[in-house]
């Protein structure tokens, strides 16, 4: 039988960045096929050129046995490829009708006929066992409903393919199950589903094939059912990662005593809950959780970013009441936070002003700026953390990712901290960048004693970076794990809290609100 | 990565504000061409004096808008701290110099009520402000009841010092107005704030990224405050000059005046979005639309040609700076 999809030699570069290297293989009609990789592996690359978002430089992309050049969203929908994007690409001030049929409104005469929509879209929602007034606005649902609206609506195109990416990153395990029911119904009806995920556990229970892809280059094609996770990790991380992965090669192995941090019963809404922990001079502490697991709630309000509701921090064997950003900057705490282009870079500026705007007191005398102490604050790391850049007044929007991320880095560092908050310090960023930041943390622990926590949803990651890894779940701490006890399984057990809900048979429990 | 520095060109053409000054150059020369009398010493002085006002507020507002935010109320406090400041000299009886200080004060007031309302109970300032637009000419109007206020030496008791408070608004030293010489010490001023003080730094970080502002422990409302009160003192200032100018006030004092404001600042290259624009952008944009008033009349165009005229330019130079950076 033709291949419903056949990519063959696609090649994408950016700017130099080889995104896509000569990447071949094909993907059968009606199978659920993941496509896992590291972040910059070239997946959304990839996605992006089936979708029509971006054109590839070389290759040729074969659907239903046809050469295809897509080239634009609209040319994907008629060709019936259908994405629903991490990034939800609805209207939230719209209801569920008007998104659905948005852009192709029924008419009667020359108004449109909503009542007949209404009536349509009911009928597809309860298709995918979802109640919900199709007369609410988007913006008081929640992601997952938001989600199956997405995915009910594409298929209502008579999509035959549909890409999902990270459908799950901000689901819960219940809606989770919830939409892989829908896959698999999806399925049934000769549908082609594309699946884009980090959660290997994911892949293994919906999947039928995964692809690998390392660094724009395509590995492998194989059964899910034939694989275990540890060999997908394997093909995923690559040789070096995992070398130094089964030797925990260059954890510092040390016993820690001195608190400098302290954290007790913190809680934040209903985000964070009732979590405490300390902190250890020299450490670095692992914050592993899936998405909206409060690991970035907790760590904003123990800097200051976000109001906490309840709770006791000590700092350095100080209480700190009410924490604030300048306070707690002043106290020798640095935050890199996780989203860079929310609350981390300043694109307005260069290089130089990027790192300087952390500091009051050593830039300006008087009130006045001293651009001189600006420049050798900031030359200093750009050379010691090796930031590709033209010059400190090249504007950060032309760096790359990776060198944003040390630019931000080298402003966290600037102000000297002892407590060093990272969150997600390697998204977004290119493999050699990757290790690059990791040398770089590891040194700062060596040589400078720097007690650090880092957030991050990378497993290989926090394992190769962590002394002692802390698991959330739904805004508590559910697991500690140090030393030897640290391995994949042990961390994603406590990060699912332990049972994973029985599998439902039929939608059943996405009632609005659920969330 | 390397040959990206030398595709940019030096000096000049690096400049943010070189578009803008080219544009200010073929203006001169053109109405220098066109008429006689644009060119003179005299001419040229005159439209020196009609921009200060206008320019003295524009540097204010450059601060707010780099802070991301907008103010619509600046011509309504340039005429209540003037009809104010007037009402204290005359019917209140105050001496000159108190009532002076009594409007600036009123102006910054001003500012800080739209800088608490803006950050604190987090309206957007384009609602704040164009309530307080109203508010503040409505209650003008209240105080002094909608009349007239007067200054000579009959109305003002103490009457000393009004020769002198009159020159600061139609005096000169040589050729050059008097109001000029405020509108140049409070450039170099407004420079030295936005360009290099810490103040002026955070100002262009707040505008640029108010989250990222927060998280590297910048005080984001306190910033915006700043700068509202800045404005607001400002648009006292011109409009104290202003009364001393007219040796009068009413309650339609600087109608409308808000939106040659913004759009000398926006003509400057200040992005609307915030964190971005400079004092001699700024300066640029009052000079273009001086120059632009005054040429336009003097080739005998109407008023209500100039008026196409200067909506034309603002879109026109917003046009050309966004251009500008998508080709970077």
């Amino acid at each position: 039988m033709e291949s419903i999809i056949r990519f063959e030699k696609i090649t994408k570069r950016f700017s130099g960045v080889q995104a896509l290297d000569d990447v071949s293989f094909a993907i059968e009609k009606a199978q659920v096929h993941a496509i896992v990789g590291e972040n910059g592996a070239g997946k959304s690359t990839l996605m992006n050129i089936l979708s029509g978002l971006l054109v590839q430089d070389e290759g040729q992309v074969y659907y239903k046995g046809e050469a295809r050049k897509i080239g634009s969203p609209a040319v994907a929908r008629k060709l019936g490829i259908a994405t629903v994007f991490q990034e939800l690409k609805n209207c939230d001030n719209l209801t569920v009708t008007e998104n659905i049929f948005m852009g192709r409104e029924i008419k009667s005469g020359f108004s449109p006929n909503w009542r007949k929509m209404n009536e349509l879209a009911r009928g597809i929602l309860r298709e995918y066992g979802v109640e919900i007034d199709v007369q609410t606005p988007l913006s008081g649902l929640s992601m997952a409903q938001k989600q199956i609206i997405e995915i009910a609506k594409a298929i209502d195109l008579n999509a035959d393919v549909l890409i999902l990416d990270e459908p799950t990153s901000a689901l819960t395990v219940n809606e989770t199950r919830h939409l892989f029911a829908n896959i698999r119904r999806l399925k049934e009806k000769q549908v082609t589903v594309i699946f884009i995920s980090h959660r290997l556990e994911e892949i293994f229970e919906i999947a039928d094939v995964v692809s690998v892809l390392r660094n724009g280059k395509y590995l492998c094609t194989c059964e899910t059912g034939s694989m275990t996770t540890g060999e997908v990790i394997q093909l995923i991380a690559g040789k070096d990662l995992v070398a130094q992965y089964a030797a925990t090669g260059g954890k510092s192995g040390r016993a820690f005593s001195k608190k400098v941090l302290e954290v007790e019963h913190l809680s934040r809404g209903s985000a964070v809950r009732d979590v405490s922990f300390a902190l250890y001079e020299g450490e670095i502490l692992g914050f592993y959780g899936l998405q909206g697991s409060g690991r970035t709630e907790t760590m904003e309000a123990v800097f200051g970013l976000a109001k906490k509701t309840g709770g006791a921090i000590r700092m350095f064997d100080e209480d700190v009441r009410k924490p604030d950003t300048r306070a707690s900057i002043r106290g020798r705490m640095s935050m890199l936070t996780e989203e860079r282009k929310y609350n981390g870079v300043f694109f307005n500026m260069d290089v130089n002003e990027n790192i300087a705007v952390v500091h009051s007191r050593k830039i300006a005398r008087g009130g006045f700026l001293n651009s001189r102490r600006m420049r050798e604050m900031a030359n200093a790391y750009v050379d010691r953390l090796a930031i590709k850049c033209t010059g400190l007044k090249q504007p950060i929007g032309k760096l790359s990712g990776g060198n944003q991320q040390k630019v931000i880095l080298s402003r966290g560092l600037s102000t000297d901290p002892s407590i060093l908050i990272l969150d997600e310090p390697t998204r977004g960023v290119d493999v050699g960048a990757k290790a690059e930041i990791y040398e770089i943390l590891r040194a700062l622990q060596r040589e400078k004693n720097l007690s650090m926590i880092v957030i991050s949803s990378e497993l290989p990651e926090i394992i190769l970076l962590c002394d002692r890894i802390l698991v959330m779940h739904g805004g508590r701490i559910t697991g500690e794990l140090t030393g030897g006890d640290i391995n994949e399984e042990a961390i994603l057990k406590c990060a699912f809290n332990d049972s994973l809900p029985p599998k439902t048979k039929g939608p059943s429990d996405l009632s609005p609100g659920s969330r | 990565m390397e040959h990206t520095l030398n595709k940019r060109g030096g000096g000049f053409f690096r400049l943010k504000e070189s578009g803008v000054i080219i544009a200010l150059v073929i203006l001169f020369v053109f109405f220098s061409v066109s008429t006689d009398t644009f060119l003179s010493s005299q001419n040229l002085m005159n439209i020196l004096r009609q921009v200060s006002l206008l320019g003295i507020m524009t540097m204010g507002m450059t601060m707010v808008i780099v802070t991301g935010e907008f103010d619509l109320s600046v011509g309504s406090t340039f005429g209540m701290t003037g009809l104010l400041t007037g009402t204290f000299m005359s019917t209140l009886g105050y001496p000159i110099w108190v009532s002076i200080v009594l409007g600036v004060l009123i102006g910054i007031a001003v500012g800080l009520i739209n800088g608490i309302l803006v950050t604190y109970c987090r309206i957007p300032s384009f609602i704040v402000t164009l309530g307080m637009l109203n508010i503040v000419r409505g209650l003008a109007l209240v105080i002094t009841g909608g009349l007239v206020v007067v200054l000579n030496e009959k109305t003002v008791r103490y009457h000393d010092g009004l020769d002198s408070f009159f020159f600061t608004g139609s005096g000169k030293v040589g050729a050059m107005p008097v109001m000029a010489f405020f509108f140049i010490a409070v450039v170099v001023a407004a420079f030295f704030v936005l360009h290099k003080t810490i103040i002026g730094f955070w100002m262009k970080a707040v505008g640029g990224n108010s989250n990222a502002a927060q998280a590297v422990g910048i005080k984001v409302p306190f910033v915006k405050i700043v700068a509202f009160s800045i404005l607001g003192g400002l648009a006292a200032l011109a409009g104290i000059i202003n009364l001393a100018f007219i040796t009068n006030a009413q309650g339609t004092t600087g109608q409308g005046m808000e939106l040659n404001v913004i759009a000398a600042t926006v003509i400057g290259g200040t992005s609307i979005s915030g964190g971005e624009g400079s004092i001699l952008g700024a300066v640029i944009g009052v000079l273009i639309t001086g120059i632009l008033n005054n040429g336009l009349i003097l080739i005998g165009a109407s008023s209500f040609v100039q008026t196409v005229c200067i909506g034309a330019v603002i879109i026109g130079a917003v046009a050309i700076d966004v251009w500008s950076r998508r080709r970077q």
